[in-house]
């Protein structure tokens, strides 16, 4: 620095020292010196000029570097810009640009069944079961609609498509009530509302299927149902049908009608369980143009704790009597079935179910059967599941030797997940 | 008077059905309160909050529930059949809602009724999924995440909605509403702003979460989450998305990990336990924890776990 200065001063006192009057040789050294310093301290003045330049852009690359942490930061604690808030419900399909406001979903039911029962059709195949095409959605503000078509293989190599239901919901009327106007599965029992693929085992239970067939019943009619003003839940349905079930009826005709009336209520024990209790009756004219008359008791108890998804139990029963009108008499028959299913983790089920029912049509024959199985849920869209049933037939003629089957299932389900019902 | 059998049929069903229809008519003590049904137990805790002594609510799901999981049980639909209102979180967070309303024949509560709240309406939404979406991703949200009420900022958001609703079912209660909503939203100011100057030190800290409930409450706080126990929404985790997710947390030192209290911890504490991370249940929601009964208190619980995790 006092160089910088000595040197400066020098420059500063040069013109100075130019105005006197030198003698000619020690000036022209003198002068000669000065042209040094001069040169040198031009030197100087650039080389700190440039010192200057290069901190003077450091200082701005520190300001910029901060100034971009500074941005960074306050982006990151800020709101992120609204995003635009995406339509309602779209299913996936468009029609003419706009969506359509209904769900579309599909199901693939395939069974595989080994085993010696000589009465199945479908013993030792695979097959499609049900391939179910559901159409789910709001007709207007005061109705639902549920269409459910079905493809299916019923015997070796014969598939057809079916309306296993369609139906339209009118969600409210006066005093609390809901009707319900198509084909659809009347509430009778506790099953019978369930389509195949959604049963807790493969096959629906032998005294279902001995009164309604393989499908259960599904009629076309109308319902109207209303929950009960009472402190605990309770349902009551009622419900005018064509009686085309060939099983117990096969009258197929509105003026002599088929009714069923179901009757359910429902308690919380705690949190973690619950309980219900439903009475079914039916009462309808047969294919013999008699009477049929059918009486049901459900039982289901479950246990799910709240907070711990992956584990549940579930008991269930149903009791049924039919008083069946022939010419010249009348066929009185009783089945019923018990069923657990305990939900081992968030993949695994177990499950066993016992079935006792006596055969419709053939007097003094009853079977019983024995089922456990076991279920595997890949994800809430597929599953497997192994079930092994032992039947042991009784019959007025002959104790049938016993019936082994084994059942591979695998369920598949295409779009939106379905609420979990009770 | 000797009657016939038809006639005494006829006088039983008369008087069954003059009992079911005062019944029907009538809908319980009303005491001049709003009836309010929630899908969620943080939905309720807001509505609390906005309704003040003008409302009685009650929420279908328990705090320590898992929201994409609830069952539908029959007495839900007896629980909603006499609400005035009916809030839920909307988009596909809770589709369950719809068969228990349908089931509940109270045309009030029905979609497009001034009875039925979405609070998602104005929601700026996270991981909107772009392109095709397929199951192949899991039990993907369609709309974008839902689980937005974890962000304080769309807390406020949701109250402004509740108090739209209940100013449009109750007009004459509209100025308590308004003057609640106010304060709600006040205390959920002071609250975020304190807590984000004492999470200032959880900002750019990694986390790996059960599920992805989480990104608006990470966002909001400054966590990065950089992976999930679950390998897509709704799947539980394979061995060998464990064994990648314990190399990944190695790699790069995620201290962390947050689960939900209604998973199992059977994976979690495994990763924790060979990584080192430390394992934190974090309730997403009212009532998820004893003591956590208001919104501000989930908030304050959920950071202040954190900032004892790094600690």
């Amino acid at each position: 620095m006092a160089t910088m200065l000595a040197v400066w001063l020098l420059v500063l006192l040069l013109p100075i020292v130019g105005r006197a009057q030198p003698a000619p040789g020690p000036i022209e050294g003198l002068r000669q010196e000065l042209e040094r310093l001069r040169q040198q301290a031009e030197e100087s003045r650039r080389s700190y000029e440039d010192q200057l330049r290069r901190l003077q852009r450091r200082i701005e690359e520190l300001e910029q570097a901060e100034r971009r942490r500074t941005d960074e930061a306050a982006r990151a604690a800020a709101p992120p810009p609204p995003a635009p808030v995406p339509p309602p419900a779209l299913p996936g399909i468009r029609v003419g640009g706009a969506p359509l406001l209904f769900d579309i979903s599909f199901t693939g039911d395939f069974v595989g069944n080994v085993g010696n029962d000589s009465r199945s059709e479908q013993r030792n195949r695979f097959f499609p079961r049900e391939l179910d095409l559901a159409l789910q959605g709001a007709v207007d503000p005061y109705m639902r609609a549920d269409v459910f078509l079905e493809l299916k293989e019923e015997s070796k190599g014969e598939e057809k498509i079916e309306l296993d239901e369609g139906y339209a919901t009118i969600l409210s009327l006066p005093f609390g009530l809901q009707a319900r106007l198509g084909k659809f599965r009347p509430k009778f029992g506790r099953l019978n509302t369930f389509h195949n693929h959604d049963l807790p085992q493969t096959d629906r239970p032998n005294v279902l299927k001995n009164l309604f067939g393989e499908d259960g019943l599904s009629e076309k009619g109308g319902a109207l149902s209303a929950i009960l003003p009472l402190p605990f839940f309770s349902e009551v349905e009622v419900a005018t049908l064509t009686g085309d079930n060939p099983e117990s009826f096969g009258r197929g005709s509105i003026r002599t009608p088929l009714l069923i009336g179901h009757l359910k209520s429902f308690f919380e024990i705690g949190e973690n369980s619950a309980f219900q209790i439903g009475l079914s009756g039916g009462h309808g004219p047969n294919v013999q143009n008699r009477r049929t008359t059918l009486q049901g008791l459900d039982l289901t108890y479950k246990w799910k704790p709240l907070d711990r998804p992956g584990e549940s139990l579930i008991l269930q029963a149903e009791l049924l009597r039919s008083r069946r009108e022939v010419e010249g008499d009348r066929l009185e028959r009783y089945g019923g079935y018990f069923l657990t299913q305990y939900q081992l983790s968030r993949r695994w089920y177990a499950g066993f179910r016992y079935d006792w029912s006596q055969l419709p049509t053939e007097r003094g024959s009853r079977e019983q059967a024995f089922s456990p199985l076991v279920t595997f849920a890949l994800s809430p869209f597929s599953q497997f599941r192994l079930q092994y049933k032992l039947t042991e037939r009784l019959t007025e003629r002959t104790f049938d030797r016993d019936v082994s089957e084994l059942f591979f299932q695998f369920t598949l389900r295409l779009g939106r997940e379905r609420p979990e019902l009770f | 008077m000797n009657r016939g059998p038809t006639a005494r049929w006829g006088v039983v069903a008369t008087a069954i059905l003059g009992a079911w229809f005062l019944l029907a008519g009538w809908s319980g003590p009303a005491e001049g309160k709003l009836r309010v049904v929630t899908t969620t137990s943080d939905l309720k805790a807001i509505a609390e909050a906005v309704g003040g002594d003008r409302v009685t609510v009650d929420s279908l799901l328990r705090g320590y529930q898992n929201p994409h999981d609830l069952e539908v049980r029959p007495s839900y639909m007896l629980k909603v059949q006499r609400a005035d209102i009916f809030i839920r979180i909307g988009l596909d967070h809770d589709p369950w809602a719809d068969p228990i309303v349908e089931g509940s024949r109270n045309r009030n509560i029905f979609r497009g009724a001034p009875g039925h709240v979405d609070v998602s309406q104005g929601i700026p939404l996270l991981e909107v999924p772009t392109g095709k979406i397929d199951r192949s991703q899991g039990d993907i949200h369609s709309f974008g995440n839902t689980h937005y009420w974890l962000d304080p900022e769309n807390a406020k958001t949701i109250a402004r909605t509740i108090a739209t609703g209940f100013q449009r079912v109750s007009p004459q209660d509209a100025a308590v509403f308004s003057a609640n909503l106010q304060r709600f939203q006040g205390e959920v100011e002071r609250v975020t702003t304190r807590l984000q100057q004492e999470a200032e030190r959880l900002r750019g800290v990694k986390v790996v979460t059960y599920h992805s409930s989480w990104p608006y409450f990470a966002q909001r706080f400054g966590l990065r989450v950089v992976n999930f126990v679950e390998p897509k929404p709704g799947v539980p985790a394979s061995p060998a998305h464990i064994e990648a997710l314990i190399r990944q947390m190695r790699e790069e030192k995620v201290r962390l990990l947050i689960m939900e209290p209604f998973f199992s911890d059977r994976v979690p504490r495994l990763v924790a336990k060979e990584t080192g991370a430390q394992l934190l249940i974090l309730p997403p929601s009212v009532g998820g924890v004893k003591g956590v009964n208001t919104y501000i208190e989930l908030l304050e619980y959920d950071v202040r776990r954190i900032i004892e995790a790094l600690r």
